[in-house]
């Protein structure tokens, strides 16, 4: 019976059932390759950075800073980072930001114990953050003020090894609360803080240098 | 004449065979890799010569990779009455060693840092200020070792690194720089 109504397919069922049992096949193999659960990992790293924009105005600031990772699963992945950008506004004021946060990846797909040579990833996150602006000369002003910000983009792993990974992100960071940004003139500059921050942010561009140091936790073999 | 030309060769010979006979480390995990030393740079906005003492270490966490961490002392880079008198910086990161094995230790890292820059500047009343300017850098370099045994390598190495400091100068300043030093180091097994 069940053998006459396979037989009775017809030629786009055929196809069907085919490509059926490919992808059956395909995946009974993936489920063969088992890779060592990579939750409890703890990496370490230093990042460099570069904001290409800050709050409208088109400067460049530059920054550096570290950050540790701690991998909750295999696609969850934990980062908690400290840095400090230099930003210098059309040489008439500089702008100091220092942030401390944490950020959550995502990644998009399995990374396998890291032994794919690139490991994509959408990243958001929170951070707290000091930015300070003061008008460049000995006895310019200056005004500061501390808030907090969230982030979000993404950025890939180039896994050189499955231990150490060279790690470029985008990400825009959009701060909350107060704004204070140098509003620079031909007569000079004004240091302005505005209520709401509105949408206005920086572009930030890391790259970072990561090394798996140790396995916190041992969360046990893939079956 | 003849004689003692071939006495020299003969020690020469026997000089580079024995290096070659040394043992080496085996295994880089473990090992720490360490220099004091002189260095040379080249600031590239002041058009100026850098002249530093500088150490610097890896830590071989495995085969391939160390973390590494280094400081730089400036002298003086110029006589000039404003500018950047003095140029200091510590920086830490991962180099990686691409080959695993042997005597030849070619490695690329990335290791940002923070620049600590003794500026000078003029104000309205003429008057040179000093001052000091604190600047986070971004830096990478790329070098390599050789093993001449196990407690000595030879090393070269260049830096390259980018950024500006201001301090309460009126106009900040550029800090583009490569860096170069090459010696001899130590190689100091910390764990097997």
């Amino acid at each position: 019976m069940f053998y006459g109504h396979l037989l009775s397919f017809k030629q786009p069922d055929m196809r069907i059932l085919i490509f059926l049992l490919a992808l059956l096949q395909f995946s009974l193999a993936e489920a063969q390759n088992t890779f060592e659960k990579q939750g409890g990992n703890f990496s370490l790293g230093m990042r460099s950075t570069v904001s290409a924009f800050s709050h409208g105005e088109k400067n460049v600031g530059y920054g550096a800073g570290g950050q540790f990772r701690i991998q909750l699963t295999d696609r969850i992945n934990t980062e908690w980072f400290l840095d400090v950008l230099s930003t210098n506004i059309e040489n008439k004021a500089q702008r100091m930001d220092y942030h401390v946060g944490w950020s959550v990846m995502y990644y998009l797909i399995d990374p396998r114990a890291f032994t794919r040579k690139v490991t994509p990833y959408v990243v958001a996150g929170h951070c707290f953050d000091f930015t300070k602006i003061s008008i460049n000369g000995n006895n310019g002003d200056a005004q500061s003020r501390f808030s907090s910000a969230v982030q979000a983009g993404v950025g890939f792993h180039y896994n050189i090894t499955p231990k150490l990974d060279l790690s470029p992100q985008v990400q825009y960071m959009l701060h909350l609360g107060k704004d204070l940004h140098a509003h620079v003139t031909d007569e000079g500059v004004e240091l302005e803080e505005h209520a709401r921050a509105g949408w206005e942010g920086h572009l930030l561009f890391n790259l970072s240098m990561n090394y798996k140091f140790a396995q916190l936790w041992k969360p046990g073999k893939k079956s | 004449m003849e004689t003692r030309k071939k006495i020299l060769t003969s020690f020469l010979l026997l000089a580079v065979l024995s290096v070659s006979a040394q043992p080496i480390v085996e295994n880089r995990k473990g090992n720490l890799r360490t220099q004091g030393n002189l260095a040379g740079g080249y600031l590239f906005s002041q058009k100026a010569a850098g002249a530093y003492l500088t150490g610097d270490f890896d830590l071989f966490l495995d085969e391939q990779v160390s973390f590494t961490g280094s400081g730089w002392y400036g002298f003086k880079v110029s006589d000039n009455a404003t500018g950047l008198i003095r140029n200091h910086s510590i920086f830490s990161g991962f180099n990686y060693h691409p080959v695993k094995k042997g005597r030849w230790d070619p490695f690329i890292g990335l290791s940002p840092g923070l620049g600590i820059a003794e500026l000078k500047y003029a104000d309205s009343e003429g008057i040179s200020q000093s001052t000091i300017g604190l600047a986070p850098l971004i830096s990478g370099e790329i070098g390599c070792n050789y093993y001449v045994g196990s407690v000595f390598n030879l090393f070269v190495k260049a830096r390259g690194v980018t950024g500006q400091a201001r301090g309460d100068a009126p106009t900040p300043t550029r800090l583009d720089e490569i860096k170069i030093t090459a010696g001899l180091g130590w190689n100091l097994r910390l764990w097997k």
